[in-house]
């Protein structure tokens, strides 16, 4: 039923980058950039059941690891993403393994004072990181020749990483694991007692989640070009968190949508002056309490039972 | 049907693409109204609008009106990037009024030079102007900490003080402030005795001013902005500190003495000439520059200016100089910018060139004091 | 050694705005098994409009008072109209009361402005001298009001009718409602009680912290922590958790590093959820995966 989504979604950024519009075009990387975490979460978070204030520092420490390992090294952009994605999995599953003896609101404690830390490092390593000043000069990613150096060079490699998490997740929650997964959030006694080794689940499913982040912030490193620790704090891993819900949590392709609301929501509202803020948040409750499995089931929902409404009326 | 949603929403966008009038000169402006910091923005935008309608009741610039386009980036980088591609490639502006705060400031930098389009930024950070040749777009309008630091130290020879101390924020202003006064500290025969930070969010600074109080230094620093550099002048007096407190001129600042009350009675600032017009002799350049613009604000707002509103209102005026001179021409006022000589602004007198996108010049600081909650020049 | 009695007395001080906004937490956690993001928020309202009152010409007692009045009336709005409908779920309790949080922001900057208010101190701003150290009048304010607002909690929960009933309520909603207890009315009444002490806590730290529409988040976090460390549900481990987190940072500012301090803080917290998860006074069972 779904196979039509991806052709669509590719058609949809075809026909958004043959408009030439480039501000509607960097929304897009940006959109796709954000989505790489999101995702990332949905799979802990949605999924799973498992929640996490401190998804940010993943995103943070794959962009400033991804920059750092290309000035030390020396060694191209695509090269480096990698070695810090690589790295920020492994750490994430060791984070995994420290705050999942842990649930509730312990757990979202634990990852909240993880995001906090790794923050204040970012801040205070000024030698590493330049502190708050940031890193200047992060070069442009290149591929096959080719600089990447504007929108319309990002838009494909970006939304390229973000397909491939979207099929990668949707796999992974079809798996055997993704039905572990789905018991382990419904009720975790239960899963046990089936024979699912709940904790190495949730750790691997933390180092998915850590893969997903740090290669949407290796992306946004060589995209942006300037690193301050400002975009990696506790309100980003909320930011997440809500795109997460309003997506519905346990739904790949709804969290897509969340991404998307969110981010558009930002630009619409600007005209709204000083009450954006007041609307936006306004919009996060009521979606959150009327729409429990995210705002385009709940507005289909709200559809379908008007189109009911409507046409019992008539048979009337 | 998820997939609808989504090319609706994004048309919606494109159909919002602005058109240009051809009697109206537009420029950009990237100032944050909301977010941590709108107290900064604000202030800034206000002080721009003013300029604008200044200029268009002048008749605006060879017949034609001047136009802002402000995007709030809300203090955020990666907004900020989305807000000047938004102004750079929808709106059709001619030049930017940068943020307020240094970080949306390099944030913004690649994309404003690749767009070959001048920005005079409202950052207090030398970093994004510097080098000068390769930031070719890129200026400042606010006084760098260089700049006032050399005055405020100036100052403590003169008072005689040798062991110095520091308590600056970890923000960009603060940490940017403390590098250039570990940097020239020396040159001034001063020694840094003891160096301490806080975070933005913190209450309370009684633990570091302790520490630097044992230090036993002849004069002490603290290099903030908002709230928080109130906060710790309280805590400066509270622990009963007896020596003079010098703070940057981000500290010249209605809200500030509002804040800290008594405390901040005899503090020493570094600072544009703003706040004590009265005392400055009829024969300063700036005097009636800074008797305009403060009489208009007042009237337009109700309230008199922060040292903000004149960053953004100098920008503005100075890319309306440079227009008038060369054009609405991307390149042209960019030429013209840097061409500057002896501009009047509130803040400072400009003067740009090649080598030079900081602008101000020493002469347009003084050493103010606050005597019963006002401003005054120190002795 | 004076150094060190002034970093006590000023992780005290702290620690004491910390608890306060700790035990704000436990009361609505303790009906409602809801983490209310919101709290500092709380505290923001109350200290934004007992400022505002105090400048449009009400004494300071008065504008206090209408200001912990306006705060409660804001506290019970917000459970009507965000809490009701998802009580009992962790997750989406905290989402929708950030999303109330970030509400009261916008409202704030709204009506008030984004700068920072003052507030007047409650006995004046002589210094008091003690062993070398000096303390503010309005610092034992803070600390005397946390001492009372966490004792007399404690009292009400351990002593009285009302308390019993409300601990049922979190304990076990479903029983107390078989023995005839109201939920949904002991849900307002510990947001009452929140939105107070909120209030209260914002209104006594405003002369030392200042105010503005945005200091409700930072507030929050630290007011959580406290809970965490002191163990969730108890008035009193709050108090004594908001006191360890005040008194740790102070000293790691004082001794290690200042830019670290908040890390410090966070790393101990860390430590402690990992190696003591039920807290300094609370139990352990509750929180293990």
């Amino acid at each position: 039923m779904t196979w039509w989504r991806i052709p669509a979604l590719i058609i949809a950024l075809l026909a958004c980058a043959a408009t030439g519009n480039g501000y509607l075009v960097s929304l897009l990387v940006v959109i796709g950039l954000q989505a790489l975490p999101a995702i990332g979460l949905a799979l802990i978070a949605g999924f799973t059941g498992q929640i996490s204030l401190g998804h940010a520092a993943f995103y943070g420490l794959g962009a400033y690891g991804a920059a750092l390992i290309g000035k030390w090294l020396g060694i191209p952009a695509w090269l480096d993403i990698l070695l810090s994605t690589a790295v920020v999995a492994l750490l994430a599953w060791a984070i995994g393994w420290l705050v999942f003896r842990l649930k509730g609101h312990y757990l979202a404690m634990a990852t909240l004072a993880f995001g906090i830390i790794v923050q204040i490092c970012f801040v205070e390593m000024h030698g590493v990181t330049g502190g708050p000043d940031g890193l200047t000069g992060i070069p442009p990613l290149r591929l096959f020749g080719f600089t990447l150096g504007n929108d319309f060079a990002m838009l494909p490699v970006v939304w390229l990483a973000t397909i491939a998490a979207i099929l990668g997740a949707q796999n992974l929650v079809a798996s055997p694991t993704g039905l572990a997964m789905r018991a382990i959030s419904e009720n975790e006694a239960t899963a046990r007692s089936l024979g699912n080794d709940v904790q190495s689940t949730k750790r691997l499913i933390m180092m998915v989640s850590g893969l997903f982040c740090a290669l949407g912030g290796g992306l946004y490193a060589h995209y942006i070009g300037y690193l301050s620790p400002g975009p990696f704090d506790v309100g980003f891993s909320i930011k997440l968190l809500l795109m997460v819900a309003i997506g519905g949590f346990a739904d790949v392709w709804g969290v897509l949508i969340g991404v998307i609301f969110i981010t558009l929501i930002g630009e619409l509202l600007k005209p709204l002056g000083a009450y954006d803020i007041v609307a936006y948040g306004a919009l996060l409750v009521v979606s959150v309490i009327y729409c429990p499995d995210g705002l385009p089931r709940g507005i289909a929902t709200l559809a379908s039972r008007a189109r009911r409404t409507g046409a019992a009326g008539s048979m009337r | 049907m998820n997939t609808k949603a989504m090319l609706a929403a994004l048309m919606l966008i494109t159909a919002a693409t602005a058109t240009r009038a051809d009697d109206t000169i537009k420029i950009g402006g990237l100032l944050e109204t909301s977010g941590p910091l709108a107290s900064l923005g604000q202030p800034g935008l206000e002080g721009a609008m003013l300029a604008i309608e200044q200029i268009n009741a002048r008749g605006g610039i060879a017949g034609k009106k001047l136009e802002l386009d402000n995007v709030n980036t809300e203090g955020d980088n990666t907004k900020s990037v989305t807000a000047a591609k938004r102004l750079l490639e929808q709106s059709g502006v001619v030049a930017l009024v940068g943020p307020m705060n240094s970080g949306s400031s390099y944030a913004i930098s690649d994309t404003v030079q690749n767009a070959s389009t001048p920005m005079i930024s409202n950052g207090g950070s030398r970093g994004i102007v510097m080098p000068a040749q390769d930031k070719k777009w890129l200026f400042l309008s606010p006084l760098t900490d260089v700049l006032v630091q050399s005055v405020m130290m100036t100052d403590m020879q003169k008072r005689g003080a040798r062991k110095i101390a520091l308590l600056h924020a970890d923000s960009p202003f603060g940490t940017s402030g403390r590098d250039q006064l570990v940097k020239n500290a020396e040159s001034f025969g001063l020694t840094i005795v003891a160096q301490e930070s806080y975070a933005n969010a913190d209450k309370d600074m009684t633990p570091q001013l302790t520490k630097i109080r044992s230090a036993q230094p002849d004069a002490v620093v603290i290099w903030a902005t908002g709230p928080g550099q109130a906060i710790a002048a309280k805590n400066y007096r509270q622990l009963g500190l007896t020596a003079p407190l010098y703070m940057s001129h981000a500290a010249n600042d209605f809200n500030f003495l509002r804040l800290a009350g008594g405390s901040a009675d005899d503090v020493l600032i570094p600072s544009s000439k703003i706040y004590v017009i009265e005392s400055l002799k009829d024969s300063d350049p700036q005097k009636a520059a800074l008797q305009s613009f403060v009489t208009d604000y007042q009237k337009k707002y109700g309230k008199p200016p922060a040292t903000f509103a004149g960053n953004a209102y100098d920008a503005v005026n100075m890319i309306a100089a440079a227009i008038g001179k060369a054009g609405a021409d991307r390149g042209k006022i960019r030429d013209a910018i840097e061409g500057l000589k002896d501009f009047v602004g509130v803040t400072a007198v400009y003067s740009y060139g090649p080598d030079d996108h900081f602008g101000a010049k020493a002469d347009s600081v003084v050493m103010l004091t606050v005597k019963d909650g006002k401003f005054s020049l120190a002795q | 050694m004076s150094d060190a009695l002034q970093f006590l007395i000023s992780g005290l001080v702290v620690g004491s705005i910390y608890g306060l906004i700790g035990v704000g937490f436990t009361c609505i956690y303790n009906v409602t098994g809801i983490v209310n993001f919101a709290q500092g928020d709380f505290a923001m309202v109350g200290a934004m409009s007992a400022i505002a009152l105090n400048v449009a010409g009400a004494p300071l007692w008065l504008a206090i008072l209408l200001a912990i009045v306006i705060t409660c009336a804001v506290a019970v709005l917000i459970e009507r109209i965000a809490i009701q409908p998802v009580r009992g779920d962790v997750m989406r309790g905290i989402i929708v009361t950030i999303g109330v949080g970030v509400v009261l922001q916008g409202i704030a900057a709204i009506i008030w402005g984004t700068d920072a208010q003052p507030m007047p101190a409650f006995s004046g701003e002589k210094l008091i001298h003690l062993l070398g150290a000096t303390v503010m009048p309005q610092s034992l304010w803070v600390i005397g009001i946390g001492i009372v607002a966490m004792g007399g909690l404690d009292l009400l929960f351990r002593r009285t009718y009302l308390g019993q009933m409300f601990r049922a309520c979190a304990m076990n909603p479903f029983a107390a409602r078989l023995v005839g207890m109201k939920v949904e009315t002991m849900s307002l009444v510990g947001f009452v009680m929140s939105g107070a002490l909120g209030a209260i806590a914002g209104i006594v730290i405003a002369p030392i912290a200042l105010t503005q529409y945005d200091t409700g988040l930072q507030l929050g976090i630290k007011g959580f922590v406290a809970c965490i460390v002191g163990g969730f549900g108890g008035p009193i481990g709050a108090a004594v958790g908001g006191l360890v987190l005040g008194v740790l940072e102070a000293f790691s500012a004082g001794y290690v590093s200042s830019g670290y301090k908040n890390a410090i803080a966070f790393a101990l917290l860390l430590g402690f959820l990992l190696f003591r998860p039920g807290g300094l006074l609370g139990d352990y069972d509750r929180v293990r995966a």
